[in-house]
């Protein structure tokens, strides 16, 4: 079974959901339905058929008749300098279509001294020109036309420097060039999906590194037992489905009646698959699980025999459903979950601290919000509740970089926000603790109490919480 | 997705081992415990009969341990000072583990994780081992269906780590001491690798690449990261990257903050007028004690409810501003149809 799992996510097959990458960076959801074409607008339009067989990560570009052909990558010059003579120097004649367009032989410049900004007069060529050209062909070599045509009519192509006349291509490549790549469609390709071709609200504002520090923080694991809230769509629980390979189980719950769990559409799992990892239930079925639960009445195998066909399915459907429902709500009354993993817009505040006594021992409680003061607010109640112990506010920051050797520099731009997480571990703290700390002998204990806790912070090393707390330090006037 | 049928609950089954791919809920002897002294200080424990933890609030005997959940507290026999015995996790233990080798903080290693896809099954190249904290979350990530292949050049490391590794039942990996930039990554008894993640965390990554060829899998895309602190072994890398048919290559690093919530008293300017007022007054009337709006003089605890506070969030003192670049690449292998 392992070893149909790698098939599945190696090689591009029938039925499958994909990520296609355009050359311009624009992505694309797709479903490889067998004998199916796909439009990707201006870059042009293929039969799926002919992607069938490779593995995931292939990059193509498009021929006439929509016909593909493999190419190495979906990089151009700048982004994939070097990485042209490796490949050809493989024993593999199918990537002979490697430079998409080689620069032309042309002279360049030592810096840009003699480079005068004229504006769009510099270029010959009319964008009705262009126009006719790509109504012309929608295979790569069309698109290849297109650019060495715009060389040409550049006037001052020689004044730029080889890095600038790079530059331009990779630019005009991203345009022109009808190539692309078909991605697995990892939860990682799925959150850029949302966040750049949708909204980033949909994800909650959510970031690659902030889902993977809570995935990490929240121990997801094959086997684990989870407790979650997921107001991205899905998109949490496409993600730890992926980790946890469907092994374990998921325990979701919703604030509507019915949950939003779109991103799944995708994810690879037939409906029976899901529900056999994947229990939804909403918060007035999970606080108040008594009142909830379906009784159904019972027929006997007799009295159903007995019943007309349609009603009988309706019956046997109803039945079913409520074995469900039932099933989920004895698993919530059992709690022990293996973590708490909270994304929603309602306040954390006032929900989070209501569910922790169904999370496990030292099982991990992690909350996302894309606002750092709600979290703030959240960590506050929580150190005052104990049973939560050391709640920290994390984040995480990628920066990209261009990286080209000797031009290798952070980007200019990247995309801001991605949100902060909130981490801490169930714990259960003794009710006799204070009581020890307040009762009898309270002058000495509280002294030695304060004791440790200055010289706690005073090296900074060891703090025992329970020492430091307000609750338990004398708090009178100095002198 | 791969989908399993099965739908185990592994939570709870007190016989069972204590181990880093899945939980359990009760305290026994052999049971490897995190004891929470404080934030700074969390100690691994192994469960034995007669043996006892000292700290500096007092000793804490293993006996006292045995029976009790995960995520207890405990008091010492002092009266005052707890701890709190932890079920070990790999983000847990990268805090306690004793340090042989620089190590992969969770903010890096959970972005790997997660860009490189690395999931249940994933067949994973770690290089080197060092002090296994990375180990760690790469065996909870990839379960009993994956399989971690870890190399170590430095031989008491590699010993320490692989003694580590049996003892917390991490039972999907093979470590190997061995220099891969000089003598690759074969090894005899397992011919078919076929990893699909690769970690580099070496001095020399460019020395190791090379060999990875075969190694890899030859059927599916593969990712690699190279952990370098340094750009200069960023430049080489990428190069030896290009060179071997390496794609999508892109350098980043990561920038991690842990933020506490504080509270910062609200002191209003016309409280400030108001005592500057009382201030003079009692000059003249040489009175010790007037309006105090801001608690002056006396020792005032956070939150304290005679005040007003803001709920503010503030960094530690030190922050880690650069750990290593992370270097991301693709391999695909090129397949032939017809």
């Amino acid at each position: 079974m392992s070893v149909n799992s790698a098939k599945q996510r190696s090689t591009i097959q029938k039925d499958d959901w994909a990520m296609v990458t355009m050359p311009s960076g624009g992505l694309r959801v797709v479903e490889l339905r067998e004998g199916g074409v796909i439009n990707l607008g201006k870059f042009g339009q293929f039969i799926v058929d002919n992607v069938f067989g490779y593995p995931y990560g292939q990059s193509f570009e498009i021929l006439d008749d929509k016909k593909v052909a493999p190419v190495k990558s979906l990089g151009f010059g700048l982004d994939e300098r070097g990485g042209a003579s490796a490949a050809t120097e493989g024993e593999d004649s199918n990537l002979e279509s490697e430079h998409a367009t080689p620069v032309p032989e042309m002279k360049s410049s030592a810096n840009n001294q003699n480079l005068i900004d004229v504006g769009e007069k510099i270029q010959k060529i009319t964008i009705e020109e262009i126009e006719q050209m790509k109504k012309e062909g929608m295979s790569n070599e069309a698109g290849k036309l297109i650019i060495e045509k715009m060389i040409q009519s550049h006037e001052a192509f020689d004044k730029k420097t080889v890095y600038s006349q790079e530059k331009y291509l990779t630019r005009k490549q991203r345009k022109f060039t009808r190539r692309f790549t078909m991605n697995y469609l990892s939860s990682s390709a799925l959150l850029n999906y949302l966040y750049q071709e949708k909204e980033p609200q949909r994800v909650l504002d959510m970031s690659e590194e902030t889902l993977g520090l809570m995935m990490s923080y929240a121990n997801v694991m094959p086997g684990g037992n989870y407790l979650v809230m997921d107001e991205a769509g899905g998109l949490i629980v496409y993600a730890m489905l992926e980790r946890m390979g469907g092994k374990g189980s998921i325990t979701l719950v919703h604030e509507n009646d019915q949950p939003n769990l779109s991103a799944l559409r995708s994810c690879g799992y037939s409906e029976e698959e899901l529900d056999k990892v994947v229990k939804t239930i909403n918060l007035l079925q999970f606080f108040e699980p008594e009142t909830e639960r379906i009784d159904l009445f019972e027929y006997t195998p007799e009295e159903l025999e007995l019943l007309p066909y349609p009603k009988k399915q309706q019956y046997l459907r109803k039945q079913q459903k409520a074995q469900s429902v039932n099933e989920t709500l004895k698993k919530v009354e059992e709690g022990n979950f293996d973590g708490l993993i909270y994304v929603s817009t309602l306040s954390p505040i006032t929900c989070v601290p209501r569910m922790l006594s169904k999370v496990g021992g030292s099982r991990p409680i992690v909350i996302y919000s894309q606002f750092k003061e709600i979290l703030v607010g959240l960590n506050h109640v929580l150190q005052k509740d104990k049973r939560v112990l050391i709640p920290n506010i994390y984040e995480s920051r990628v920066t990209k970089f261009q990286t080209v050797p000797g031009k290798l520099h952070p980007m200019m731009t990247s995309r801001s926000g991605g949100g902060f997480i909130s981490w801490g571990l169930r714990v259960f703290p003794m009710d006799n603790v204070i009581a020890v700390g307040r009762g009898l002998k309270k002058r000495r204990l509280n002294n030695e109490a304060e004791a440790a806790s200055t010289a706690a912070a005073a090296d900074n090393t060891e703090v025992s919480l329970q020492d430091s707390k307000p609750e338990d330090t004398v708090m009178e006037p100095e002198a | 997705m791969n989908m399993k049928a099965n739908n185990n609950n592994i939570s709870d089954s007190t016989s069972n081992k204590m181990s880093f791919l899945k939980y359990k809920d009760t305290i026994e002897e052999n049971d490897l415990v995190l004891a929470f002294i404080g934030r700074e200080n969390i100690k691994p424990i192994k469960i034995k009969l007669g043996e006892s933890l000292n700290t500096r609030y007092g000793v804490f005997p293993h006996d006292s341990m045995i029976g009790l959940k995960y995520g207890s507290q405990i008091i010492s026999p002092k009266g005052y000072g707890f701890i709190y015995l932890l079920y070990p996790t790999p983000e847990l233990w990268t805090l306690s583990l004793p340090h042989r080798t620089q190590i992969v903080y969770t903010p890096d290693s959970s972005y790997i994780i997660q860009r490189l896809n690395v999931i249940n099954g994933s067949r994973v190249i770690e290089a080197g081992t060092g002090s296994g904290s990375f180990s760690h979350s790469f065996a909870r990530t990839i379960g009993e269906e994956g399989k971690l292949f870890s190399y170590e050049f430095h031989e008491p490391r590699f010993k320490q780590a692989k003694l580590e590794f049996e003892d917390h039942n991490l039972n999907n990996f093979i470590i190997t001491n061995r220099d891969v930039c000089n003598d690759g990554f074969e090894i005899s008894n397992e011919p078919n690798i076929n990893a699909d993640i690769v970690f580099l965390d070496l001095p020399a990554p460019w020395e190791a690449i090379p060999h990875l060829k075969n190694v890899i899998s030859n059927n599916k895309k593969v990712g690699i990261c190279c952990f370098s602190p340094c750009i200069e072994q960023v430049v080489k890398t990428v190069e030896s990257l290009q060179e071997n048919g390496w794609i999508e290559i892109e350098m980043t690093s990561i920038m991690a903050k842990k933020w506490e919530s504080r509270k910062e008293m609200v002191r209003k300017v016309d409280d400030a007028l108001e005592r500057l007022r009382d201030v003079m007054k009692r000059q003249k009337e040489e009175k010790d004690y007037g309006f105090n709006p801001f608690g002056k003089g006396r020792r005032v605890m956070e939150g304290d409810s005679e005040f007003e506070w803001f709920e503010v969030s503030k960094t530690g003192p030190e922050l880690k501003s650069h750990t290593s670049y992370l270097t991301f690449a693709y391999f695909v292998p090129t397949i032939n149809k017809e």
